[in-house]
């Protein structure tokens, strides 16, 4: 019973940071651009209009209000499901919740994607600029961190085969597991790439920005790489030691973590005060 | 360093990009041993085909301004700025100049000399 109290505890923790604190602070964000930055001085801003604009940060804050709202009533039933499954709550319960929660922010996400396009689409520019500088991995995120994201890597897998006996067994679960946190590394390093050398979506974005922007996306993914194997070695000690009941919690931990740590970081050191919006308005040549 | 390109510019896309860097090493902003971005970071920043820039860099490779060493990067060439200072263009120009004033000579007609350097330029391997 103590162990679902405290469950329930961290899984409150998860609703409101999830879908009331970061979502607020978006919100927070987008009002503040749009009062700053009105369309109608900055219209390249607001590609689909100021309208669709605003259409997004309404349906934005509309689905985290009826997802924070959904959390209580799962949380209602994980309590009544508790009572009749011998007082366990299903681990995947925090997660699947928190699939639910990232779904705002993966449309208000889409919905820039869209608008990037709209922008690159209406660009009438002839000119096109560029530097004549290598962007390295190092210049954006310090070398510490990212062989602490290795080390952690490293670590996780020498830990879970430590724990199995060192079973090299092709379908084990040493080796199974190790491939997994692998491929969720091996898919940071294609964002890192994209971030990088891919493609420049915004534009109108002044160079400096970008590199604010790529800095403060590289450095999060180091982190939830670290969270990836740590929280794996985590899941290997708790089914190792019977701690079961700790899962949940983990998992909502977890989730809590990576949230935090990815959204914040992009939130706290990309200021609004330090991007340069001149770019986007209407007067603007750029050639 | 910035480089700018004009897609509406009558010049090659490519001519543009190699007239850019060889300006810039001519006026030092690019220095022996300064690394350049890689073909698909320029090519994206620009928003060219990458074939553009792979073909940019070749010529500039061939002229010995940039050099490239396995993947740590392309770099601006020792000699640059000497090889800068040499005008390809100008010096096959001059070449044709002289081998068609010599077919001329030998009683060759302009209509055969077309032919003839079609024929040489359709060849593959020469």
């Amino acid at each position: 019973m103590l162990d679902n109290t405290l469950f329930y505890v961290i899984f409150i923790s998860q609703i409101i940071l999830l879908s009331y604190y970061i979502p607020a602070r978006f919100i927070t964000r987008l009002n503040k651009v749009i009062t700053l930055f009105p369309a109608e001085e900055y219209p390249k801003l607001y590609p689909k209009g100021i309208n669709y604009f605003q259409r997004q940060k309404r349906w934005f804050s509309i689905m985290n209000w009826a997802i924070l709202m959904l959390g209580f009533v799962v949380m209602y039933f994980i309590h009544l499901w508790a009572k009749s499954d011998n007082g366990e709550v299903n681990p995947m319960f925090p997660w699947a919740y928190f699939m639910l929660q990232l779904l705002p922010v993966l449309l208000l996400e889409q919905s820039g994607f869209k608008q990037f396009r709209e922008m690159r689409e209406e660009d009438s520019r002839t000119r096109r600029h560029a530097e004549m500088v290598p962007r390295k991995l190092f210049d954006f995120v310090s070398p510490g961190l990212f062989w602490s994201a290795i080390m952690a890597y490293l670590l996780f897998v020498l830990f879970i085969f430590a724990v199995h006996d060192f079973n090299v067994d092709i379908d084990g679960k040493p080796v199974l597991m190790s491939l997994i946190v692998l491929a969720g590394n091996i898919f940071f390093a294609g964002i890192i790439v994209f971030l990088l050398y891919g493609k420049k979506l915004d534009p109108y974005q002044d160079n400096k920005d970008r590199t604010l922007k790529i800095k403060y996306s590289i450095t999060p993914l180091m982190y939830v790489s670290i969270a990836v194997s740590v929280y794996a070695g985590v899941q290997v000690a708790i089914n190792q030691f019977n701690l079961d009941f700790l899962e949940p919690i983990m998992m909502s931990i977890y989730c809590q973590l990576i949230t935090l740590v990815t959204m914040t970081i992009q939130l706290n050191n990309i200021r609004i005060e330090d991007l340069n919006f001149e770019v986007y308005k209407k007067d603007t040549a750029g050639n | 360093m910035e480089i700018v390109i004009d897609i509406d510019d009558p010049i090659p896309l490519f001519a543009q990009l190699i007239e850019q860097i060889k300006h810039a090493v001519a006026k030092e902003h690019l220095k022996p041993g300064d690394a350049l971005p890689s073909i698909r970071q320029l090519a994206n920043d620009l928003a060219l085909n990458s074939k553009t820039v792979a073909k940019a860099y070749r010529l500039l490779e061939r002229d010995s301004i940039i050099q490239t060493k396995g993947y740590r990067g392309t770099f601006i060439h020792p000699e640059a700025k000497k090889n800068s200072a040499v005008d390809m263009a100008a010096w096959v120009e001059e070449k044709i100049t002289h081998t068609i004033a010599v077919c001329r000579d030998a009683g060759v007609t302009d209509s055969e000399i077309r032919i003839a350097f079609a024929n040489v330029m359709n060849k593959r391997n020469v």
